[in-house]
């Protein structure tokens, strides 16, 4: 006993151990994760996100890449599913996958991101509330919370699952801009958003409802310095400039033609709010059981966090603050349930969330915060704060061991690693990426390598579909519109005899191209000229930030030397 | 706001409605639980067995023939016997009201007022030990409606645990005057056992075996006062004379015969332990979910009440802190000994096969962690309002959990019955384990193939006129020579034969059925009359009962 407290007593005042012990044990969990989730292949969406990653690489392998198109998608088709998803974050995974095939780098993505979202939370907590046993319970609470299991494996969501990782740098940056050192620090907020960003759109649009509601309630620090208030503008311009290459050509993109996520909506929230019952089932269901199905939750392991409340006396500045990431979680989570009336305006505009359990991802945000610092204000002594930390650790691989078994028996147990094709939803749930002129997908199979001419005594031979290049020869009696089969999105490019021909959208959704003489015909994806242009509006501006970060430290070294 | 606090504060303050309160919310809840649950109760694995034994009575009570009857439409006529083993005593006022309403009716009135009463006890013992009405409260929910006793109420069926599940805390009441009170009240203890004894045999030797852990644990306080001991010893006695109408005549049938009881292997503890990561799963376990399998769990509420402990600072800890501290103690070790780890078929445990199913003793781990979470609540719990917060919480999280598990009740385990079980001889009638068949009969199926015959030796042997009136069957029999008759039913201690007013004797058949020698034509007429150790143990325990009520009254007399 007493070698055990003198361990502990060494551990606790020792301060620098902390990040290293809270690394090991999450290092740990998350391969823990790893291995008790194999195979990785059975959520919802897992095949979309491999033809992301997999047309990612094949572009880098090309050269294409930033402007390239998923032409293997629907049969030689082609997909544009990179404009609409950004793929930021899969580059570097995407480049691994050359080396070690793509299952390997798809799971050291979500090792590696999952790694760096318990950083990125032990490092915000720890600035924010300069406390690490605070700091090292939202860690783990947060990382392997019920939500994000069920996001990565269940759902194989993996956009939403890994923009977890980066809401952390996102609160610290908003602490930074309304309480802390905003001329120092202002640029965090930049960086993390433009993370969100490139990661997913959806979760961005909503923590940027969230930031805006943050300041309404901190308006009074703004109201004091008004020039924190410049600070954030310039993080926004900041963002706005380094994730040029994803908003600008996407946004492109949807003014120039209408898709299936617009048409074709298939997920209707309103079917998909939460039930009181099941919401509040979800809050205390503890470790999954093998046989059960699974859905969406908050999972006990938060709930019982912001339970502890009740036995927290005192008032702070800090108690104050995650009281209100508490109330504001749990106003998200009746967002989030069956009592809103989300086929009503205003809720109806907010259709495009799909799935209003969305919002519980920042609910478990908010909740792990909560859990973590409750705690640690309750329990005091370094042998509490052990058994305390015991046991979240043991519950969190209870978790992971239970929850996994109930994702390896439940989960189309069936499935076997197959490649993408239209079964296995490799287009996305909804196809959402598809003009709204192509009836079906099904006719996309029927029609087939065919080129359609308008008259019958135009000829097409020598039909090549070689990586992201379609030709063919064509000749004609008269000036003939010709349907090629590929999807029409802008930034297609025909050839024909070295002559650029205009490209329109057939009837149909496909490419449309109007040949005038016979020869040979080429047609490819080049992307268009603002997607270039804003690719190295982007580069360009995250070498400055990054210049300007790295002068700027070198300048706080100077003065702190200066001052010693 | 402030209206709300001062209404919470005022409440707080006048102690003598708490009970009232607690009284009014037992109530709903009860009435909520049959409501959620519905009426169908036939979904319980054991429900009916159950029901069969208190149809039994309910028509003994009619017929006149209590207290010594058979369940002679039990078995396929062949009539079962369960009512020596397992007692009837509680059940006796619930089916006067079957009698005057309905069986259904009957039923559903034990189950609710088993459910009021048990919260009741529960909240009046922990307020006397603890005094904290706060407390108490918590403690009479978490326990009434714990996981483990709605999966006795319903699914299981476990009508004797259910019952025993209202009288535990009047025994733990009564081991406090003991150990630590006044033990001038040795009679708290003497109720409380004879009441858990007349509920359920097994649960009472789990308790048994548990106040002498609690006794041993406490042994610093009987050593002081040796005049304790001597009252335990008291009330040990007392207890024996109550129980006579229960445990003399079982133990006279016991040692008369073999039973299916003595021979069965099925149900031992060894083949019946649950995997730690399930005890787990069980205790971090909300509520149940409409469509996962309901199993043995100790719930999440229980579980919570106990680890707020770590949030209890020990500024010099208190006889009660340390009392709850033990509880949980012993609680978790009872835990522990339900999981695969523990060593069911190792000497001593491997003598307690009795015990059917480890798990059972959740049902003392549910009452210590419920008393033990109570009272770590009112430590940490000072303001009223929180108070009040919490209790909402139990309340609200007990109405979600018997509205899921109700659901699941109904949505699956009473059709899985309906739809794919019915009451034959594949499933032994639903008499449980056939505890009680003698252990000759071969089997159910052997019953069933036999059918309602009187089987001869001689094959000139004639018997005509078989008839049953209720528990009288009747035959004329016609011999050339003397013949062993063997008649349709099972052999129990305390069955009457006569052939024309003449006694027979009454033997056992090799295939645990009644025989009889004959050696005369006649008419013989065979009923179960019970014997004689069951009229005098009924009046002993009649004689006992009542002279502990008169004592009990001049007691508290010379006190005032």
């Amino acid at each position: 006993m007493k070698t055990v407290d003198r361990i502990i007593n060494y551990i606790s005042s020792n301060k620098k151990s902390h990040f290293g012990l809270f690394l090991i044990v999450l290092t740990t969990l998350s391969l823990l994760m790893i291995f008790c989730y194999d195979p990785v292949y059975r959520g919802d969406d897992f095949y979309f996100h491999l033809r992301r990653l997999n047309a990612l690489a094949d572009a880098l392998r090309d050269g294409t890449f930033p402007a390239y198109i998923d032409y293997k998608a629907l049969q030689g088709y082609g997909y544009l599913s990179s404009v609409f998803y950004p793929d930021v974050i899969l580059i570097p995974f995407a480049a691994l996958s050359f080396v070690t095939g793509t299952l390997f780098a798809y799971n050291s993505m979500l090792l590696i991101m999952t790694i760096l979202c318990g950083v990125f939370m032990y490092k915000a907590i720890y600035v924010i509330y300069k406390n690490s046993f605070a700091a090292f319970i939202s860690g783990l609470l947060f990382c392997f919370c019920n939500y994000r299991l069920f996001d990565i494996y269940n759902r194989a969501a993996l956009g939403e699952s890994l923009a977890f990782t980066f809401f952390p740098i996102i609160l610290l940056g908003m602490y930074y801009i309304i309480k802390g050192d905003y001329k120092r620090n202002w640029y965090v907020l930049a960086i993390g958003y433009t993370l969100l960003i490139y990661t997913h759109l959806l979760s961005s649009v909503i923590a940027f409802i969230l930031i805006v509601l943050f300041l309404l309630i901190y308006y009074k620090p703004l109201k004091e310095e008004p020039k924190r208030l410049i600070y954030l503008c310039l993080a926004a311009i900041v963002t706005v400039l380094m994730t040029a290459y994803y908003t600008f050509p996407m946004i492109e993109q949807m003014v120039s033609n209408s898709f299936y996520y617009k048409t074709h909506s298939w997920v209707d929230p309103t079917l998909y709010s939460t039930s009181i019952y099941w919401l509040l089932l979800g809050m205390i269901e503890g470790l999954t059981q093998p046989e059960q199905f699974f859905f969406p939750k908050i999972g006990l392991f938060l709930t019982f966090g912001i339970c502890l409340r009740l036995f927290v006396r005192g008032k702070s500045k800090e108690l104050k603050s995650i009281d209100i990431f508490v109330i504001v979680a749990i106003g998200l989570l009746i967002l989030s349930s069956s009592i809103i009336p989300w086929g009503k305006f205003p809720f109806k505009e907010l259709r495009v969330i799909q799935f209003p359990w969305r919002l519980f991802a920042f609910v478990s945000f908010f909740f792990a915060i909560a859990g973590g610092y409750y705690l640690s204000q309750l329990v005091k002594s370094r042998r509490r704060m052990a058994i305390a930390s015991f046991f979240v650790i043991a519950f969190a691989a209870l978790i992971i061991a239970g929850d996994s078994q109930n994702y390896r028996r439940t989960v189309r147990a069936d499935q076997v690693l197959t490649t993408p094709n239209i079964t296995n939803h490799y287009l996305g749930g909804g196809k959402e990426y598809l003009p709204s002129r192509i009836e079906s997908t099904d006719y996309i199979c029927k029609r087939g390598d065919e080129v359609i001419t308008n008259y019958n005594t135009t000829r097409i031979s020598n039909f090549i579909r070689s990586k992201n290049i379609t030709s063919f020869d064509i000749s004609i009696a008269n000036a003939d519109h010709i349907e090629v089969p590929l999807i029409y999105y802008k930034g297609y490019k025909a050839v024909l005899n070295g002559n650029k021909l205009p490209v329109v959208q057939s009837s149909r959704g496909l490419i449309e191209i109007t040949a005038n003489q016979s020869g040979r015909v080429e047609v490819y994806y080049t992307g268009t000229t603002l997607l270039r242009v804003s690719f190295w509006i982007s580069i360009i501006s995250i070498l400055a930030l990054c210049t300007f970060v790295f002068v700027s430290r070198k300048k706080k070294e100077v003065i702190n030397l200066s001052f010693h | 706001m402030r209206t709300i606090n001062n209404i919470i504060n005022s409440v707080a303050e006048k102690k003598a409605i708490h009970i009232w309160i607690v009284l009014g919310l037992l109530i709903f809840l009860s009435a909520f639980m049959l409501y959620a649950y519905g009426f169908n109760l036939s979904g319980g694995h054991d429900y009916y067995f159950h029901n069969a034994r208190f149809e039994a009575l309910m028509k003994a009570l009619q017929n006149g023939m209590f207290p010594v009857y058979i369940d002679y439409d039990g078995v396929n006529g062949y009539g079962y016997l369960p009512k020596l083993f397992y007692s009837d005593v509680i059940l006796i006022p619930f089916a006067i009201i079957g009698n005057l309403t309905s069986t259904q009716t009957g039923y559903l009135s034990i189950l609710f007022t088993m459910t009021v009463l048990c919260g009741l006890f529960t909240y009046i013992v922990v307020n006397k030990i603890y005094k904290n009405s706060f407390a108490a409260a918590v403690s009479a929910l978490l326990y009434t409606f714990c996981m483990y006793r709605l999966y006795d109420l319903y699914h299981r069926a476990a009508l004797g645990e259910v019952l025993s599940f209202t009288f535990l805390p009047i025994v733990f009441l009564g081991l406090y005057y003991i150990i630590k009170g006044d033990y001038k009240k040795w009679y708290v203890i003497t109720i409380g056992f004879c009441l858990t004894i007349f509920s359920h045999l097994i649960s009472s030797v789990v308790l048994f075996i548990t106040v002498i852990i609690i006794l041993a644990i406490y042994y610093k306080d009987l050593k002081k006062e040796p005049k304790r001991l001597l009252y335990l010893a008291i009330a040990g006695g007392a207890s024996l004379l109550i129980l006579a109408y229960y445990i003399y005549p079982m133990a006279e049938q016991l040692l008369s015969n073999t039973f299916y009881l003595n021979t069965d292997t099925w149900s031992y503890p060894d083949k019946n332990k649950i995997n730690p990561y399930h005890i787990i799963w069980g205790m971090t376990n909300g509520l149940p979910l409409p469509d996962q399998g309901f199993s043995p769990r100790l719930g999440l509420l229980l579980t919570l009440g106990i680890i707020v402990r770590i949030f209890i600072r020990n500024n010099g800890k208190s006889p009660l802190l340390r009392s709850a501290d033990i509880l949980v103690i012993l609680g978790l070790l009872f835990v522990f000994a339900t999981s695969s780890l523990f060593p069911w078929s190792v000497f001593p445990f491997s003598k307690m096969n009795y015990l059917q199913f480890p798990w059972r003793l959740y049902e003392f781990s549910s009452l210590f962690f419920a008393v033990a979470g109570g009272y770590y609540l009112s430590i940490l719990l000072k303001s009223n309002v929180r108070k009040f917060v919490v209790l909402c919480f139990i309340t609200l999280f007990t109405v979600l959990a018997l509205l899921g598990d109700g659901k699941y009740y109904n949505n699956f385990t009473v059709q899985y019955r309906d739809t794919y079980e019915y009451i034959n001889m594949d499933n032994h009638y639903y008499i449980s384990g056939l505890e009680y068949y003698p252990a000759k009969v071969p089997s159910t199926h052997y019953i069933q193939k036999r059918g309602i015959v009187i089987d001869t030796k001689d094959s000139t042997t004639n018997i005509t006129n078989f008839a049953r009136n209720k528990n009288i069957t009747t035959f004329d029999v016609e011999i050339k020579n003397p013949d062993q008759l063997e008649l349709p039913l099972l052999y129990y201690k305390g069955y009457k034969a006569t052939l024309n007013g003449e006694n027979l004797t009454v033997e056992q058949s090799d295939n645990g059925l009644l025989a009889l020698a004959v050696n005369q034509s006649g008419r013989v007429e065979v009923y179960y009359k019970g014997t004689a150790v069951q009229y005098i143990c009924f009046w002993i325990s009649i004689a006992a009962i009542v002279a502990l009520c008169i004592y009990i009254f001049l007691s508290k007399k010379r006190k005032k």
